[in-house]
């Protein structure tokens, strides 16, 4: 038997006379809700409680009833309901919220006597590496991050423009050599031209220094264009293909993640991993470069004046990581408060009409001004300590010249270092010193971009929708038979919304799904269209499980009108023709005919060419449906989803929408969501969900009879009804 | 039939009002335990003790930022614990006595008293936040 967790040796032991052990869940809570590990047993026998190597509680499968879990706050219980009563097992925290709901199931299947479906791994709560928990399920571990391969994958990207990368190097090392020539030139204009009196050898270096000057505008010109040309075609192509994954992945992993955040990483982090690309990594390669060419150099002139140079090394590689540690937290800390001044600007002028029909401007500019202060003191703060640290550096160094001048001159005294010598030094002094004041800084720059390139790649190594799955078959025309098997599904951790749903309709046949709000009728919908896997159990169109069916050819199948309709920046007649090709007008025209939207739309100014969506004109709710419903029968899926508007609309309009249902739905195997009375009227069946099962099916008069679940809501809906048409006189 | 007890504002006045619940319809709110008979008091404070999992926060042993994702290990009356918070604007609130930290998988902690925090623990929690 393959169980998930292993358990530890002695308690394996203390189970031995209890039956064979058929699955082992662990929980993170102690019997006595400490932090700790328990664990609950099933055996051929029974269910035990195991806890610090003790069996702490024990029931015979025979006298158990039923395991359940409860959703408590901050965690969950399991418990039995035995001959005697109900007894409390286990408590866990809410990372184990899914894993006990499929251990209860296994448990309860059981206890039945029916066969078994082990679950597989678990989708783990805490990264394998290094143990500390995940912020997604099965996620990438933040803290495991490994430098280097990031590093290297980012290099990889400029792998396209491999000859132009090389050239930059090539520039990059004439540039270092460059520059460091100018103090040897001084050297010989002192030693040799004024020292040894060779006047005429001054133009020979003079010259020669204009001309160095000049080539290294030019390396530094050549070098500029290059770097900034590859590092944008890097970032533009990873702008590309991010937004490309995004387009791609399973609508599941934006379902925890604000829509703002995601624009973010495209812009942002992108722009952080260009700036990087362009100014940080150059800024590495060249004074990493310089240094080792500025010390050797140094060292050859004379060993002895270098080891004072670096005198001042270790002081100032400290002090720079002693004020980086005290920066890098100010900065995390500004940046969650500009995030936060963000949303609660956008907060103010998203709600502006609440804020003012309410009066609260004042609050809101208090709230802001409050946020906007700790900003300021951040902001402060962090600019007192950069400018400081910055001020304390430079004097560091400025110490290391003062003790070459000190020593130089002695040597010069004594030995042979002549004053061109001395000269040369101090001029390399500042090439040697200038990096290391920035390379704190870069090393930080480069963790910024770092995080926000693994926050890139992580979208782009997220496994997408499987378009074009090689396990798909080959589909002719759907006929329009939907099938649900004992589907279980939960969008949060732990939290069932669909509690195993059997349903099966026929091709043409139209189901009406009724049910209170959150029973599970819009998850339905999204399991159909494939926007979200089922935990377990299987969808099938026309027979066929989903997962062979390739998408696109599933979602052309299927047409939705939603209940707020998404209009695109466009004509009314893209809209209605939007995802199909090629669409003659008379066809457009046809279905806003049939949808009753034609009217509504030749009365307005520009008729069928009248822009809308964002920035244009503002349609009223029952036209958007109307013209949702025009783009369906426009697009004759056999499948077709209907999530009806609960927002009331005039009578005239009502009828006209009723009648542009009633054409919609003909012939197509329709799944409604329904609202109006007319559409459960008309529908072949009804199905009432309730705690995400199916509770009562059948007809309308059928169910009304029952006197049951739908009943009771047919009742209320006809008094609100009534009361509506007291209080709107019709 | 199952009922459910629970605080109707545990974040803003816990220790006051008391909510029943039952198939997610309220049936019954009182105004604090202190309108209950002693036996009923205790039943209904043993089940919202069983009904809320807080540990209180004694010591913030460290944190640390990755990605924005806030890592904290804590030491708690219920023992050692290490949790991810996204937002701190969000995940970490004011209550009528104290501070309630909520972490991305939904399992709450409470720091008593913010005064009574050591320098380290405090330390720790300006760093993240």
């Amino acid at each position: 038997m393959d169980y998930p967790i292993s358990i530890p040796e002695n308690i394996k032991n203390i189970l031995q006379n209890y039956g064979n052990i058929i699955y082992v869940q662990h929980s993170d809570l102690t019997e006595n809700r400490q932090f700790g590990t328990g664990y609950l047993v099933l055996t051929s026998e029974c269910l035990l409680v195991v806890s610090q190597s003790k069996i702490v509680c024990r029931f015979n499968n025979d006298d158990l009833r039923e395991v359940f879990t409860e959703e408590l706050i901050g965690g969950g219980r399991v418990s039995v309901r035995s001959e005697t009563g109900i007894f409390h097992l286990l408590y866990y925290s809410n990372h184990l919220v899914e894993d006990f709901a499929k251990t209860v199931r296994l448990i309860n299947d059981y206890l039945k006597g029916s066969s078994l479906v082990f679950p597989e791994s678990s989708r783990d709560s805490f990264c394998k590496k290094c143990g500390s928990p995940l912020p997604e399920r099965s996620g990438n571990c933040p803290r495991c991050v490994p430098r280097m391969k990031i590093l290297k994958r980012i290099i990889t990207l400029a792998f396209p423009y491999k000859k132009e990368a090389v050239f930059l190097l090539i520039i990059t090392a004439i540039g270092v050599l460059l520059q460091v020539l100018p103090p040897y030139l001084t050297r010989g204009i002192i030693d040799d031209c004024i020292g040894r009196g060779n006047r005429e050898k001054l133009p020979f270096y003079v010259g020669a220094m204009i001309i160095t000057g000049i080539l290294y505008l030019a390396s530094r010109l050549v070098h500029i264009r290059l770097s900034s040309w590859i590092s944008n075609r890097v970032v533009t192509d990873l702008r590309s293909n991010l937004h490309r994954a995004l387009q791609y992945l399973r609508l599941s992993f934006f379902n925890r993640r604000e829509p703002g955040e995601l624009v973010g990483r495209i812009m942002h982090d992108t722009g952080e991993l260009q700036q990087f690309l362009v100014d940080g990594l150059p800024f590495l390669i060249i004074n990493s470069l310089t240094f080792i060419v500025v010390g050797a150099i140094m060292l050859s002139l004379n060993w002895k004046l270098s080891l004072a140079v670096m005198l001042p090394l270790p002081l100032l590689i400290f002090g720079t990581s002693w004020f980086w540690k005290k920066l890098h937290p100010l900065f995390l800390r500004e940046g969650t408060i500009v995030g936060h001044l963000h949303s609660i600007l956008s907060e103010s002028l998203y709600g502006l009409r609440a804020v003012k029909a309410c009066s609260r401007e004042e609050h809101r500019i208090q709230l802001f001004n409050n946020v906007n202060e700790q900003l300021a003191s951040t902001r402060v703060s962090t600019q007192l300590i950069s400018g400081s640290f910055n001020e304390t550096i430079y004097w560091i160094m400025s110490l290391g010249v003062s003790l070459v001048w000190y020593f130089g001159a002695k040597m010069n005294e004594s030995s042979s270092f002549s004053l061109g010598d001395l000269m040369a030094f101090i001029g390399y002094i500042w090439l040697f010193y200038g990096p290391l004041q920035w390379f704190s800084m870069v090393l930080n720059w480069m963790t910024h971009a770092f995080s926000g390139a693994e926050r890139i790649f992580e979208v782009l190594d997220t496994v997408p929708e499987n378009h074009r799955n090689d396990k798909c078959v080959e589909v002719g025309k759907i006929r329009g038979e939907v099938e649900f098997r004992n589907v279980h599904f939960s969008y949060e951790r732990g939290k069932e919304v669909i509690k195993g749903l059997s349903f099966r309709v026929a091709p043409g046949e139209t189901i009406g799904l009724v049910g209170r709000s959150g029973a599970g009728k819009s998850t339905i919908i999204n399991l159909l269209i494939r926007f979200f896997e089922p935990d377990s159990g299987s969808v099938l169109v026309d027979g066929i499980p989903l997962e062979k069916i390739r998408i696109d050819k599933l979602r052309s199948s299927i047409g939705i009108v939603m209940q707020e309709p998404f209009l695109f920046n466009g004509t009314i007649a893209e809209n209605i023709a939007y995802g199909m090709e090629n669409v003659s007008f008379s066809r457009i025209l046809l279905a806003a005919r049939a949808a009753y939207a034609h009217d509504f739309i030749v009365s307005k100014p520009d008729g069928y060419d009248t822009l809308v969506g964002e920035g244009g004109e503002r349609l009223s709710g029952g036209e958007k449906q109307r013209i949702a419903i025009a783009r369906a029968i426009l697009h004759d899926p056999p499948i077709l989803i209907l999530d009806e508007a609960t927002s009331s609309v005039d009578a005239s309009t009502e009828q006209h929408i009723q009648e542009a249902i009633g054409n919609l739905i003909k012939g197509r195997t329709t799944i409604a969501i329904a609202h109006r009375l007319s559409t459960l009227r008309n529908a072949d069946r009804l199905m009432v969900l309730s705690e995400g099962k199916i509770a009562e099916t059948g007809s309308h008069d059928e169910l009304i009879g029952l006197d049951g679940i739908y009943a009771e809501m047919v009742r209320s809906y006809n008094s609100v009804n009534a009361l509506q048409s007291v209080v709107w006189g019709g | 039939m199952p009922v459910k007890i629970r605080w109707t504002r545990p974040v803003s006045g816990k220790g006051e009002e008391i909510s029943f619940i039952s198939n997610d319809q309220e049936y019954l709110i009182i105004e604090g335990l202190h309108a209950l008979d002693p036996l009923s008091r205790a039943i209904v404070e043993e089940e919202l003790e069983k009904s809320y999992y807080l540990p209180k926060i004694n010591e913030i042993v460290s944190t640390e930022v990755f990605q924005g994702n806030r890592y904290f290990e804590v030491q708690t009356d219920k023992g050692r614990c290490r949790f991810i918070i996204k937002n701190p604007f969000t995940s970490i609130r004011k209550m009528a006595q104290g501070v309630l930290i909520r972490d991305v998988v939904g399992n709450q902690y409470i720091i008593e008293d913010m005064e009574g925090l050591d320098e380290k623990s405090r330390r720790e929690l300006e760093k993240v936040c």
